[in-house]
């Protein structure tokens, strides 16, 4: 369809009076209209091979609300020289870091949290994809596959939890069934291993606890299971031990470009320079782009709501478990979707329902609703329709950032040469990350040896983070040892999730220096557990005091501002 | 090691059941999580405990302290900073690992009590949705943060919750400088103890509303403002209610659960309604050699019946072992729940503690227990409400048969 025909079936179906301007890369929209849902769809329709889809039409009456940015104030980076800066601290940014430090290199990565993994990295379910629902070339592909292939190793070498337990998407219907044929052969072609289908007696096998109606099932072995907030945290310490500066509450303000070229980046902790900047801004990423005069494309926020249930509930499947496209779906939307969700077996052990998926117009809202909630029971909880609501006993939301285009970017702009973009990172960009992140390092060092600059290898890079211990990982003759050694590990602080002084503090003493309630959250799960920290978050706070020489009402959840105590008593 | 019992839980229950044990000639082992015994006694800086046991009010630290003195006077163990790993069957009893700061040990017991308390229920239990902001306490939790650490844990506070540990706070809030802009409650009727709405909130000018609760919080770091709605009559939102009010802190008093990890993972079965062990008159489990009691067995609202059933697990669990015939006790009306929910009629039945709660606010009530149709216990109450535990004593031998066992609860 021409775009003049786009335009008028817009002004039919939506009543937006849209304006279509085309240049090399993309195409940019401009109107106005009061329904976010229908500025997507818009947005959508204009999506052509080799072109980006810069969507402006405006959500009247909508006030975005005002970007998070710290409130720090300080010199710290000011006239500072940095051979790559990484903006964002995402799974993205994070591994790409660490990718840089291979090579003997001054790399800087700038967060404007106060902790890594703070947005979709740190919010999402955590499944490393097999890809079996991606049915063409795309970089979401290429890297979903290569990244899966390398997924153990990498975990191994950065010291975190990884389980490849596979995934069984679930038929209701002979006919379905059939067309998973297709699904497999697709899979092989795009060299997914060992996808295949099971018999309704082989999947009961597998799971006793799917109901009847299934009549068969999608099984991808090579599905696996990653806390993704602690491989984002894995990768930034790791790029810190290898010589990496991770710069947290650090916002870049802007980016001075001349001659085509970023001279400099601007942030609240000072102005420096860059050889090449790295855009891993995720939901940010097109107004990182547009920092630079560099806009080509649009991210349109989509919030994904999952739900934790109660590991004790009666009836959860013991494996990961999704409800397959059905006859009613299929004629719906004219396709199915076999991706993730459904009920998921996280590397912690946890179960999650969810994800849903709800455009919105703010890109900080990980707000949580009780539609949102609803709509995930609704749709997952048929795979299994013993659990109850009151089984849930938290719920979580993370803001993805998909372009119109729905596939990654993953290159050096076009206009500005030393600025590299990785964005459009959503789903399975954990899974992807592993891979994508090696690719994203040499645009780099290829680009800064077009320079002329000789770059190096880094003879000391250490591949290997240690892994942090984990006490309830060990045998007891192992733990009696380590707190023969250190008495802190036999002090039991979290009493739901089973975590002792000992883990805390270690945390604590996080190379990206972290000292948050939140930050010991993430890191060693105290306080995730059934009573939600309600018993140890006053004595983590004391241990924060003591362990930063600070006092208790300096403390905070995450972010600066956070306090967990607004004074001492009678003080307020 | 090998004791007659392990005692789990430092707190009220544990102290009396430990004592208990001890004076009736056992051997015993208790086990403590923190560095000090008394439970959440020892944050509980208000008056009021012991009214029932020793004629006065106490505060939390004196009334435990009680314990604490009467138990230095035994020979029980005390093992603090000691946290249970494990907890199973063996050959003659059980055994228990536990990990503490000077590692790991495992011991073994005939009997083990457990006495774990309960945990509060949290946001995230009442679907309080919104944004993931500081400022979000459960009552207990900001209780600490004040009464142990010294610090405020907002300026301008929203309470959500009329029960008890709701109302103290507010008071406690209020005294150390706060402004308790209200406490709210779902139900239609307040869910604390009469003497507490008196001096808690009226005394101190902080509002109470009925029937409203917070659907949802606001908040980039710390907390803004939560929105108030009001609820039909199956504590529903009612659309279009909505209302903001602006605060810096919100503190959950939304009830309690007692806490059965251990009791679960050794599959003692549980009672739904109280969300403890199902128990006989001497606070044993279903599970031969397991007894709970305290706030692990059901949540109490004063600590003296809390001690009491301490006691009675703790007397029982060092006799010799007997082969129990264990009856159920069947409700019927209006009743919450009842404790003991099972008699064992092998052993003594003459003076059965039983306790119970009404599911609503009734007048005019009469309790009867049958036995085999036969009545052998009848009681008015003028009054009966929710938050207010009953506590009857039922003489079972005068029953001629011990069948068919019943506690009904009708208009009188």
């Amino acid at each position: 369809m021409s775009f003049d025909k786009i335009v008028k079936y817009v002004k039919k179906r939506y009543g937006v009076d849209v304006t279509v301007r085309e240049d090399e890369r993309s195409v940019f929209l401009a109107g106005e209209c009061d329904n976010w849902a229908s500025i997507v769809a818009i947005g959508k329709l204009f999506v052509t091979e080799g072109k980006h889809v810069v969507n402006d039409i405006v959500l009247k009456g909508h006030d975005e609300k005002p970007e998070y940015l710290p409130q720090l104030q300080d010199n710290a980076l000011d006239n500072t020289d940095w051979d790559v800066v990484v903006i964002g601290g995402g799974i993205s940014g994070c591994s790409i870091a660490r990718e840089l430090t291979r090579n003997k290199l001054k790399v800087l990565l700038v967060e404007k949290h106060s902790d890594v993994a703070r947005g979709a990295s740190g919010a999402n379910n955590g499944m490393v994809h097999a890809g079996i629902d991606l049915k063409h070339q795309c970089l979401k592909l290429k890297y979903g596959v290569a990244g899966n292939a390398i997924y153990g190793e990498v975990c191994k070498d950065l010291g975190v939890d990884f389980r490849r337990s596979g995934q069984y998407v679930i038929f209701d219907s002979r006919l379905i069934r059939f067309f998973a044929k297709g699904t497999v052969k697709r899979a092989e072609r795009h060299g997914i291993p060992g996808v295949r289908i099971l018999n309704k007696k082989q999947i009961a096998e597998a799971e006793p606890r799917v109901e009847s109606f299934a009549v068969g099932a999608l099984y991808a072995p090579s599905t696996g299971y990653v806390s993704p907030y602690q491989l984002t945290i894995a990768y930034a310490e790791n790029a810190v031990q290898n010589g990496a500066i991770v710069s947290l509450n650090t916002a870049v303000l802007g980016l001075d470009v001349t001659d085509g070229k970023i001279v400099r980046v601007r942030t609240n902790r000072g102005r420096f320079t860059a050889r090449c900047v790295v855009n891993c801004a995720g939901v940010f990423a097109d107004k990182i782009a547009a920092m630079a005069g560099d806009r080509y494309f649009s991210i349109h926020p989509r919030r994904g709501t999952d739900l934790m249930l109660d590991p004790k509930a009666e009836g959860i499947p013991t494996q990961t478990i999704s409800m397959g496209p059905t006859l009613k779906s299929l004629s719906r939307f004219g396709k199915g979707s076999t991706k993730g969700g459904g009920v998921i077996k996280t590397a912690d052990g946890n179960y999650l329902l969810g994800p849903d998926a709800v455009e919105i117009p703010d890109r900080e809202d990980s707000s949580t609703s009780i539609e949102s909630m609803n709509n995930v029971f609704d749709k997952h909880s048929c795979v299994c329709p013993t659990l109850k609501k009151n089984d849930i006993i938290a719920f979580f939301s993370g803001v993805r950032a998909p372009t119109y285009e729905e596939d990654f970017i993953i290159e050096r702009s076009a206009k500005v040469v030393n600025f590299v973009h990785v964005a459009g990172i959503q789903s399975p960009g954990i899974t992807a990350a592993p891979a994508f992140s090696k690719d994203a390092a040499a645009i780099v060092v290829d680009y800064l040896r077009s320079t002329g600059i000789d770059v190096q290898p880094n003879e000391r890079f250490d591949p290997v983070r240690p892994r942090p211990v984990k006490t309830k990982k060990l045998t007891m003759d192992e733990w009696d040892k380590l707190i023969k050694n250190d008495p802190d590990f036999g002090k039991i602080i979290c009493r739901c999730e089973e975590i002792s002084l000992g883990e805390i503090k270690q945390a604590l003493r996080n190379p990206l220096g972290v000292k948050t309630i939140d930050g010991v959250k993430r890191r060693v799960r105290a306080g995730m557990g059934r009573c939600q920290g309600g018993f140890c978050m006053p004595l983590i706070t004391k241990i924060i005091a003591e362990e930063s020489a600070c006092e208790i009402t300096d403390v905070t959840k995450d972010d600066p501002g956070s306090n967990i105590a607004v004074g001492k008593i009678k003080e307020v | 090691m090998r004791y007659d019992t392990v005692v789990i839980g430092g707190g009220p229950a544990g102290l009396a059941a430990a004592i208990k044990a001890s004076e009736n000639g056992g051997s015993v082992l208790l086990i403590e999580r923190e560095a000090r015994l008394g439970g959440i006694l020892k944050q509980c800086i208000h008056d009021g405990f012991g009214v029932v046991r020793f004629g006065e009010k106490l505060s939390g630290p004196e009334y435990a302290d009680r314990f604490i003195k009467e138990l230095r006077r035994t020979n029980v163990q005390v093992s603090l900073f000691s946290f249970v790993t494990d907890t199973h069957k063996c050959d003659d009893g059980y055994s228990i690992t536990y990990v503490c700061r000077d590692g790991m040990h495992t011991v073994q017991c005939s009997s083990i009590v457990l006495a774990t308390g309960c945990r509060e229920r949290t946001r995230n239990n009442i679907y309080i949705h919104g944004d993931r902001c500081a400022g979000i306490y459960t009552a207990g939790a900001a209780q600490n943060l004040v009464n142990i650490m010294g610090v405020m844990p907002g300026k301008n506070v929203v309470i959500l919750g009329s029960g008890d540990i709701g109302l103290i706070m507010a008071r406690r809030l209020t005294l150390e400088g706060a402004k308790v802009l209200g406490v709210y409650e779902a139900k239609s009727s307040p869910s604390g103890l009469t003497r507490n709405i008196h001096q808690c909130l009226r005394d101190f000018d902080i509002p109470l509303y009925l029937s409203k609760t917070v659907t949802r919080v606001f908040g980039t770091t710390r907390l803004e403002k939560v929105e108030i709605s009001d609820v039909d009559e199956k504590m529903r939102p009612l659309a279009g209610s909505e209302q903001l009010v602006d605060c810096d802190c919100l503190v959950l008093a939304v009830g309690l659960i007692p806490e059965n990890e251990i009791a679960r993972d050794m599959l003692v079965p549980l009672d739904p309604k109280t969300k403890g062990a199902y128990v006989d008159q001497n606070c044993q489990t279903k599970t031969d050699g397991v007894y709970a009691c305290g706030n692990a067995l059901h949540v109490n609202d004063l600590v003296d019946y809390v001690s009491e059933s301490g006691e009675t697990a703790g007397i029982d669990c060092v006799k010799p072992a007997h082969k129990r015939k264990l009856i159920q006790i069947n409700t019927e009306g209006k009743l919450l729940y009842v404790v003991p929910q099972l008699l064992d009629v092998n052993s003594d039945v003459s003076r059965v503690v039983m306790y119970f709660r009404a599911s609503e606010e009734l007048s005019a009530q009469r309790l009867t227990i049958t036995a085999d149709g036969q009545t052998i216990f009848t009681k008015v109450y003028n009054k009966l409400l929710p938050p207010e535990m009953e506590r009857i004593t039922v003489d079972f031998t005068q029953a001629a048969s011990l069948r068919d066992l019943t506690v009904k609860l009708e208009d009188k």
